[in-house]
């Protein structure tokens, strides 16, 4: 069993929390044990890095700080803004002396390496994820949608194509579903201007919407909280019927469906648009 | 004893306000071995050259030390005085008291210790100097020229009509390059083709013009005035000689959808043929990897039919030697393929278009024949969206630079298009647009004012469909970034102009320079645009940057007037600061021990091996030789040779090391 630093930030404490469990039991069943970087904080996400870059970047780098002291060089930042943030905090300590010198208490901290779900399960784990596979999603059609921050800035991300990624396709393809080919995959969900400027979050959440629908989908797989609660919770504002509303899934919950896992440990309950009948008619 | 003349310049002010002249000259009076020394306003002038001849001639001076500005500005007019006068010119040094001393320091006291310190120690290095003699080379009148578009015909016409003969090498099977491809050219809406193709029927029926179409350049050697150029002819699988160009081939040929690399990949050709109508030479050739004979073995339909019997399958690639004095290289440029822009529809999308794509639908000789019809459906868009600085300004992506035609192009190709389909709409996304050039400004004013092109200050960030049509996201940079979208039914981006794909591998072999982006370099931006760093290898056209047609081809005269002045003198004289492996009496012969890490490092590959060998012919020593006609004296190999056995004339360890010695005394 290998051991990888977990950050789960606040939102899958809360209002992900489905991302957590789903996180939860498909890391049990890849043989990875997930340790909670003991006494966390907030990863420094809009508020902080809108209002001082120097202390958001320090709120991260201390979460590495309490990492690295903790003997985990490795961090999963399972939400793509939590990633981002240490990704940045990351890069900042490997340039910006400053961080370094304000964190002189954990030796070695520019060895601490946020990863991404993408960066996680995409690097060394396709046969695995492939032989753990026992319910594939026969033809089920995927739009994956990666938003704004899991792949972007390829500075901070160091991801080559971020304009056309295709990470996530590969990981549903291996899974047996039919990733699609849409125009809206990196598009801005609007993030947390929902609760500012609700008019726009709606404008993008339906053109993303139209998009995936136009295309044939039958299901979103994304990995990234802010985007989830955006385009799942909001379809009805959007004026979409009941029946015609997209589910909206993690990706780990569709590792987790493939390994055969159970709906509810996967947290497929907990949708605003149903998802487990989306994937049982698949059967 | 050495004598040697000091003369100090004022250099109006720019010397004598920082540092007292007088002093120096003064002091210098004092140094061992000086014999005269003086001060003057203007040195360089007329009278203070005349004062240096004077000199030399009164005094019997051994060498002279000018403390003036840097040698870069007028160490060949001092040495010119010197030659006048009688004196070996190598036996004139400058010490820099401007750029290296009054212009940099404020203190007159300090600055005026430094010229004295300067001068000591050019005094010291000149009386180390020894007589240099300029090097002779002959010289082969021959030019090569390498590329076959506007700017490689220009250049060979103009070589060719001063009367020395020109190799003229393309790779394609056509010559004609880009300026085939328009449709109309920027500010004077002539047809491209229209005056591009009787340059190209001059240049093959020119008397003094060889052309070598589909042959590529395989290998460089030799130096300026003698290269040898080892050229790859590929095989046609036609023979030239007996084709008549009647066309029967590629009537025949089964092979008639492949995508036409002529059209951009928007039209379809055969597998035997010539890429358009005008080709020059007017031969077809086989496409082999296209082609089902070689792919099968059977069909065989060209050679059926063919009533010359000028169809060979067996022709090889030939390899033929030509000997040049110079080489004009115009290897041009290449447009940025949509696929590096996956913002822009994932850069797959048939109704984004390239500009040389564009081009080829305005084209009356396209695969539309001249309307404009979208690829995806063959409809006429009643929406065009034109993106400027597609790749171009954005370092973000890896160019910073401005592809410099594209304003232009853009604006010709919505006037086009408002020409053609009338009623429609032509918007054009841009930055800023920049128009200098002759009538530039008034065309892009022609566009917006007579034909309706709408221009949005705008940066289009993304490109995707919507409901089954594009749509152009963007940013109106005028109005505080609003988002704009926009739908198109065509959107054509003004692709950056980039590098051609092998351009490093084309300058590895000539050996000359490249920048960052891949442009090959002139040996000075401002005041020689069109020589290389190696001596008799000439720039011409877009593969130095971004140009224009009027600037390619004026470039290309400036080449070929480069070339014929080389051509004018039976022989080269070159300075002499080059290398030299010392050579020693036997038993020793010379203390190079032959580990040739100079070759290995020179960037002229002037260092070749020199055999030493006994009277009866046995190989006694293998030792490194510097081609006295390559070397550039740079000095690379100086430094890094360990058994201390190259040593640069005019530079030598001895020179140098006096005059540092001077310094610290």
């Amino acid at each position: 069993m290998s051991v990888l630093g977990y950050y789960p930030g606040c939102s899958l404490n809360g209002s992900a929390g489905e991302y957590d469990r789903s996180l939860r039991a498909i890391a049990g069943r890849l043989d990875v044990e997930l340790r909670e970087i003991p006494d966390w904080v907030c990863c420094g996400a809009t508020s902080a890095h809108a209002i001082n870059h120097e202390a958001a970047l320090c709120l991260a780098a201390d979460t590495l700080a309490k990492a690295r002291r903790a003997g985990l060089d490795r961090v999963l930042a399972p939400c793509a803004m939590c990633y981002q943030r240490l990704a940045a905090a990351a890069l900042a300590v490997r340039h910006q002396a400053a961080i370094a010198t304000a964190l002189e208490e954990a030796p070695g901290l520019e060895q601490v390496q946020p990863v991404s779900v993408l960066g996680w399960l995409g690097n060394g784990l396709a046969a695995t994820l492939q032989a753990k596979t026992i319910r594939p999603l026969t033809g089920l059609k995927v739009a994956c949608y990666y938003g704004c921050l899991l792949v972007r800035p390829p500075q901070i991300t160091g991801v080559q194509q971020v304009e056309t990624p295709r990470q996530m396709e590969a990981i549903v393809t291996l899974l047996g579903g039919q990733p699609l080919r849409w125009t809206m995959a990196t598009e801005c969900c609007g993030a947390s201007f929902a609760l500012s400027r609700k008019e726009t979050v709606l404008r993008q959440g339906r053109r993303i919407y139209d998009a995936a629908r136009q295309a044939g989908a039958e299901v979103f797989c994304l990995a990234c909280p802010m985007c989830h609660s955006n385009l799942d919770l909001r379809q009805g504002e959007m004026g979409i019927p009941t029946g015609a509303r997209l589910p909206v899934l993690y990706l780990t919950q569709l590792i987790g469906w493939a390994m055969g896992l159970d709906a509810v440990a996967l947290g497929l309950d907990q949708h605003f648009v149903p998802a487990i009948q989306a994937l049982a008619k698949e059967k | 004893m050495s004598r040697i003349g000091v003369f100090i310049c004022h250099c109006g002010e720019n010397i004598g306000k920082t540092v007292d002249c007088a002093r120096v000259a003064a002091a210098a009076r004092q140094l061992p071995g000086v014999a005269y020394a003086q001060d003057y306003r203007y040195t360089c002038s007329e009278p203070g050259q005349a004062q240096i001849r004077e000199a030399i001639r009164e005094h019997q001076l051994t060498g002279v030390v000018v403390g003036a500005c840097s040698p870069r500005m007028h160490e060949k007019t001092f040495r010119k005085a010197c030659a006048a006068a009688g004196l070996n010119p190598y036996l004139c040094e400058i010490a820099n008291l401007r750029e290296q001393c009054s212009w940099v320091h404020p203190d007159r006291e300090q600055a005026t210790r430094k010229a004295i310190d300067l001068v000591r120690s050019i005094v010291a290095r000149v009386q180390r100097n020894t007589p240099l003699v300029p090097i002779r080379v002959p010289v082969t009148r021959r030019a090569l020229v390498i590329g076959g578009g506007i700017a490689g015909l220009q250049a060979a016409l103009d070589i060719a009509d001063g009367g020395t003969e020109v190799v003229l090498v393309e790779r394609s099977p056509s010559l004609g390059g880009h300026m085939a491809q328009l449709s109309e050219t920027f500010p004077t809406l002539d047809c491209s083709q229209c005056i591009l193709t009787p340059r190209m029927v001059e240049a093959a029926a020119h008397p003094r013009i060889r052309l070598e179409t589909y042959s590529e350049v395989e290998r460089v050697e030799g130096y300026v005035g003698n290269f040898e150029v080892t050229l790859r002819r590929k095989a046609r699988s036609v023979d030239p000689r007996k084709c008549t160009g009647c066309g029967t081939c590629w009537q025949k040929c089964p092979q008639k959808k492949l995508p036409g690399e002529f059209d951009e990949g928007l039209g379809r050709r055969t597998a035997i043929g010539i890429p358009f109508p005008q080709a020059v030479p007017n031969k077809p050739v086989i496409d082999r990897a296209n082609c089902l004979k070689f792919k099968t073995g059977r069909c065989g339909a060209c050679q059926k039919f063919c009533p010359t019997g000028a169809v060979d399958y067996t022709q090889q690639d030939e390899l033929v030697t030509e000997k040049v004095g110079a080489i004009v290289v115009a290897t041009g440029f290449q447009v940025l393929p949509k696929d590096q822009l996956p913002a822009y529809a994932d850069g797959d999308d048939p109704d984004v278009v390239t500009g040389l794509q564009f081009e080829r639908l305005a084209s009356a000789s396209g695969p539309t024949g001249g309307e404009i019809r979208r690829p995806s459906d063959g409809q006429a868009p009643q929406t065009v969206v034109f993106v400027q600085c597609a790749g171009s300004r954005d370092r973000a992506k890896g160019r910073a630079y401005c592809s410099k035609i594209c304003c232009l192009y853009t604006a010709k190709h919505a006037m086009l298009y408002r020409h053609k389909v009338p009623g429609g709409r032509a918007i054009v996304l841009c930055m800023d647009v920049r128009t200098p050039g002759k009538g530039y400004d008034e065309f892009y004013r022609r566009a917006i004012e007579q034909d309706g092109v709408i221009y949005l200050r705008s940066r289009a960030a993304r490109i995707y469909r919507e409901h089954g049509g594009l749509v152009v996201q963007a940013a109106d940079t005028l109005n505080g970034g609003e988002r704009i979208d926009l739908k198109a039914d065509l959107v054509v981006l003004a692709s950056a102009a980039v590098p051609q794909a092998d351009v490093r591998t084309v300058a590895q072999k000539l050996g000359i320079g490249y920048d960052a982006d891949g442009w090959l370099s002139e040996a000075h931006p401002k005041l020689r645009p069109v020589e290389t760093n190696t001596a008799g290898i000439f720039l011409a056209g877009a593969c130095q940057g971004p140009k224009d047609i009027p600037e390619s081809v004026a470039q290309a005269s400036a080449a070929a007037a480069k070339a014929l002045g080389l051509f004018a003198a039976t022989e080269l004289q070159r300075d002499p600061v080059v290398a030299r492996v010392n050579r020693l009496p036997p038993p020793l012969f010379s203390t190079c021990i032959g580990c040739f890490t100079c070759a290995a490092a020179c960037p002229y590959k002037a260092i070749d091996r020199e055999e030493i060998r006994d009277r009866q012919g046995a190989v006694i020593k293998r030792v490194a030789r510097v081609n006295r006609g390559l070397c550039q004296g740079c000095g690379t190999c100086v430094s890094l040779c360990r058994s201390k056995s190259i040593d640069l004339d005019g530079f030598t360890d001895e020179e140098v090391f006096s005059a540092l010695e001077a310094l610290m005394e």
